[in-house]
C-alpha cells in the first residue's frame, strides 16, 4: 500500500502526463545529471550537451502521452537524448567538429602519471566514433547494454559486437605500449 | 592476452572510464534552472534554449516552411469569417481571467508543429471541459475560434486521437445540461462538465463505487493502513505544491505542505516521511529531522545512517517503529564512502524492506554494470547472498510480496517472483507495481491479475490506479 521508489516515479510520470509541471521537475531532478552525462559522452562539448538535454526534456514532456510503460521513463529519456545528440552531430560539419573535439576529448593525464593510464586513453581515442561512444557509455557504469542500444539507436546485438571489436582494438593497442 | 590480463584491462577500463564519466558535470546553475523551470511554459516556447540556438533554428525552419504560409493564410480567412459571426452565444462562455490555471500543456506533433494546448481552469469545485469537434485539417480554424471565445485569458486546448479539440473551462454559466453543442462557423463546439473522482474498484466482483470528488487534485498514494490518501494540488503556478491527506471513509481533508516524493511512515498512516528526510505529521509540521540522504522507510523501521566498521565495511543504522536504533551489517564494498551516490552516480546499495519487516533486500551495485543481491534477516542480522540472475540493467523494479517470503523483480516488461533463497517461483508478463495487502492480486500499469496471471480487470485510460485500500479493493482516480 505504501509507495516504493519505482511506484513514486511511475506516479510522477503519470502526474506529469496530466500536465503537472512540479511532478515533471522532480523527474528532471532525478534524471538531469544522468541525461547530461549521456549527452556529453556523445558530444563532448558542454554548451552543446546543455542544449541537447534541454531539448530532450522538452520533447519528453510534450510526448509523455506516448510513453506506453510509465515504469520505463529513464530508458525512454536516454533514447531521446541520444537521438537529439546524434541529430546535432549530423547537422554539424564533420571536419570542423572533429577538429574541435580532438582538443577537448582527452582527459588530463599529467606528466609522470602511469604509462598504463596514458596508453589506455590514447587507445580509447584512437577508436572510431561509434566504437568510442559504446566504450564510454558501457564502461560508464550507469547504463545497461539495452540502454546503450537505445541511446545509439542500434540493436543490442550490434552494441555487443561493437564492444567486442572495440575491446579487441584496445587490447592490441595497449598491449604494444604497456605490459598489462 | 591471458584471462588475468583481460581482467586487468576490464578493471582499468571500468575505473578510468567510470571516473571520467562521473567527472562530467554541467554548470550547477544549469541543473538548478532545469529543476525549477515551469515546464508547461517551457513547452509553449516561452522559455528558450540557453543560448538561443535551438529556438532560432526552429523559428527559422517554421517561418520558411510551406505549412506556415498555409497556416497564416488559413488563419487570416478564418479571422475574417469569425469576425462576421454573431458572437452573443459564444461570448456567454468567455473565461474570466481571474480563474486560476490548474494545469497547462502544449502538445507538439512529430513534425515539430504545435498541435494544441490544454489548460484546466477551476471555479469552486468544478472544472468544465470544452470539446471542439473539427476535422483535423481545420485545426487552425478551431484555434482561431478558441481565440474568439477567450480574449482575455490564457485558454488552452488539446487534440485528441479522435480529432477532437478539448479545452478546459472554469464554468458554464448557461449550460442547458451536462453537454451542449454550438457551431462557430463550420466548427462544432461541444461543452461538457468534467469532474474527477476517487473510485474504489473491487477487482473480484468488478463493481466500482465513487469515494470522493477530487477535481483539481491528484491522488498520490494510499497509506499503509489503507485508510487515507495523499493528494497533491496540480497547479502549474503552485510551487511547492499543496498536499492534502484525505480520510477515505469520511472524505475529510487535512491540508499541509510537504515536499514532493513524500511517502508514508511505517507506523501506518499518522506520519509522513518527506524525501528530504523529515518526519512530519498530517498537518505538515516537522516531528523529527533525519538525515535525508539515508532515510528509507519500511515496515521494519527507517534507515537513518551508515557507520564505518572498518575498511569497506559498513553498518546500516535502523530506527524501529518503537524508536530504538539497531545496526545491520552490509555487504563489503571496495568503495570508501557508501554515501557517494552523487559521486558515483548511483547508490551503492538499494534497500527494499519486506512487507512484514523481517527481511531487507540489499542490491549492491558494482561498476561497471553488475549487481549482487543480498538478503538480511533483520532479527538475527545474518546476511545471505542470493543467486539472482539480473540483466545488466540498474533499474529493475523490486516488490516484496505481502507474506515476506517472496519478492519480485521486473525488468524489460517481465516480472519474476523469487523465494528467500533466490529460487524462481513464477513469472508474469509486464512490470508488477504492487501486490494487494494479502497477496492475492497483482497491480500492473494497465491491469490487475490474480496470482495465476489471469486478468481480472483492465484499467481504462481515463482511470489510473493509486494503490490498494484493502485486499481486492483498488483505489483509482479518474472521470466518470
Amino acid at each position: 500500500m505504501g509507495a516504493s521508489t519505482n511506484e513514486v516515479e511511475v506516479s510522477l510520470v503519470r502526474r506529469a502526463r496530466e500536465g503537472d509541471s512540479n511532478a515533471y521537475s522532480e523527474l528532471v531532478r532525478l534524471h538531469g545529471l544522468r541525461a547530461y552525462r549521456v549527452a556529453f559522452s556523445l558530444l563532448r562539448d558542454h554548451p552543446e550537451a546543455e542544449d541537447v538535454v534541454q531539448e530532450a526534456f522538452v520533447t519528453a514532456y510534450r510526448n509523455l502521452a506516448r510513453l506506453k510503460d510509465t515504469s520505463l521513463f529513464w530508458p525512454w529519456l536516454a533514447r531521446i537524448v541520444g537521438n537529439k545528440a546524434r541529430d546535432l552531430l549530423r547537422r554539424q560539419s564533420a571536419e570542423r567538429k572533429a577538429l574541435k573535439r580532438v582538443d577537448r576529448q582527452l582527459p588530463a593525464v599529467s606528466p609522470g602519471e602511469s604509462d598504463e593510464r596514458a596508453a589506455l586513453w590514447a587507445a580509447v581515442w584512437s577508436l572510431d566514433e561509434p566504437h568510442r561512444m559504446v566504450v564510454l557509455l558501457h564502461y560508464s557504469g550507469e547504463l545497461s547494454t539495452v540502454e546503450v542500444a537505445a541511446v545509439l539507436d542500434r540493436p543490442v546485438g550490434t552494441i555487443r559486437r561493437w564492444l567486442a571489436e572495440a575491446y579487441k582494438h584496445l587490447r592490441g593497442k595497449i598491449g604494444k605500449d604497456v605490459a598489462l | 592476452m591471458s584471462g588475468r590480463e583481460e581482467d586487468r584491462l576490464d578493471a582499468l577500463l571500468d575505473r578510468e572510464v567510470s571516473d571520467w564519466y562521473q567527472g562530467v558535470r554541467p554548470r550547477p546553475e544549469f541543473l538548478a534552472e532545469l529543476t525549477t523551470r515551469d515546464w508547461n511554459r517551457a513547452v509553449e516556447g516561452r522559455t528558450t534554449a540557453r543560448n538561443g540556438t535551438w529556438f532560432g533554428e526552429h523559428l527559422r525552419r517554421l517561418i520558411t516552411s510551406k505549412r506556415f504560409a498555409w497556416a497564416m493564410a488559413a488563419g487570416l480567412v478564418l479571422a475574417i469569417t469569425l469576425s462576421a459571426l454573431n458572437s452573443r452565444t459564444i461570448r456567454a462562455f468567455l473565461i474570466p481571467p481571474e480563474f486560476p490555471i490548474l494545469e497547462q500543456q502544449t502538445l507538439q506533433g512529430d513534425d515539430g508543429v504545435r498541435e494544441g494546448m490544454t489548460v484546466s481552469l477551476r471555479s469552486g469545485p468544478k472544472v468544465f471541459r470544452l470539446v471542439f469537434q473539427t476535422p483535423v485539417e481545420n485545426r487552425k480554424g478551431a484555434e482561431a475560434a478558441l481565440t474568439e471565445l477567450c480574449q482575455s485569458c490564457a485558454f488552452t486546448f488539446t487534440w485528441t486521437n479522435d480529432r477532437e479539440l478539448q479545452v478546459y473551462l472554469p464554468k458554464d454559466p448557461q449550460l442547458p445540461g451536462p453537454e451542449a453543442t454550438y457551431t462557430v462557423g463550420s466548427i462544432n463546439v461541444k461543452i461538457s462538465a468534467h469532474q474527477d473522482f476517487l473510485w474504489e474498484w473491487d477487482v473480484r466482483s468488478g463493481t466500482q463505487s465513487k469515494v470522493a470528488d477530487v477535481t483539481g487534485l491528484t491522488a498520490w498514494t494510499i497509506s499503509p493502513d489503507g485508510r487515507q490518501a495523499m493528494l497533491a494540488r496540480t497547479s502549474a503556478s503552485d510551487h511547492p505544491p499543496s498536499i492534502y491527506i484525505m480520510d477515505l471513509d469520511s472524505g475529510a481533508r487535512t491540508g499541509g505542505s510537504f515536499v514532493l516524493s513524500s511517502i508514508w511512515h511505517p507506523d501506518g498512516g499518522s506520519r509522513i516521511l518527506s524525501s528530504d528526510g523529515r518526519i512530519m505529521d498530517l498537518r505538515g509540521r516537522t516531528v523529527e529531522d533525519l538525515s535525508g540522504d539515508f532515510a528509507q522507510p519500511g515496515p521494519g523501521g527507517i534507515t537513518t545512517d551508515w557507520q564505518a566498521r572498518g575498511q569497506g565495511q559498513w553498518d546500516l543504522v535502523v530506527r524501529t517503529p518503537d524508536g530504538r536504533d539497531h545496526k545491520l551489517s552490509l555487504p563489503e564494498t571496495d568503495d570508501t564512502s557508501p554515501s557517494s551516490t552523487e559521486r558515483v552516480g548511483y547508490p551503492l546499495w538499494n534497500l527494499h524492506w519486506s512487507a512484514d519487516g523481517s527481511h531487507l533486500l540489499v542490491v549492491q551495485n558494482r561498476r561497471p554494470i553488475t549487481s549482487t543481491v543480498f538478503l538480511i534477516d533483520t532479527t538475527s542480522g545474518t546476511m545471505t547472498e542470493l543467486p539472482v540472475e539480473l540483466d545488466d540493467a540498474f533499474d529493475p523494479i523490486w516488490v516484496w510480496l505481502p507474506d515476506g517470503e517472496r519478492f519480485a523483480v521486473s525488468e524489460h516488461g517481465k516480472t519474476i517472483v523469487l523465494d528467500l533463497h533466490g529460487r524462481r517461483v513464477t513469472s508474469f508478463e509486464g512490470n508488477a507495481l504492487s501486490w494487494s495487502p494479502r497477496g492475492g492480486y497483482i497491480l500492473f500499469s494497465d491491469r490487475v491479475t490474480d496470482m495465476e496471471g489471469h486478468t481480472l480487470i483492465t484499467i481504462p485510460p481515463e482511470l489510473r490506479a493509486v494503490g490498494w485500500r484493502s485486499e481486492g479493493i483498488l483505489v483509482l482516480q479518474g472521470r466518470e
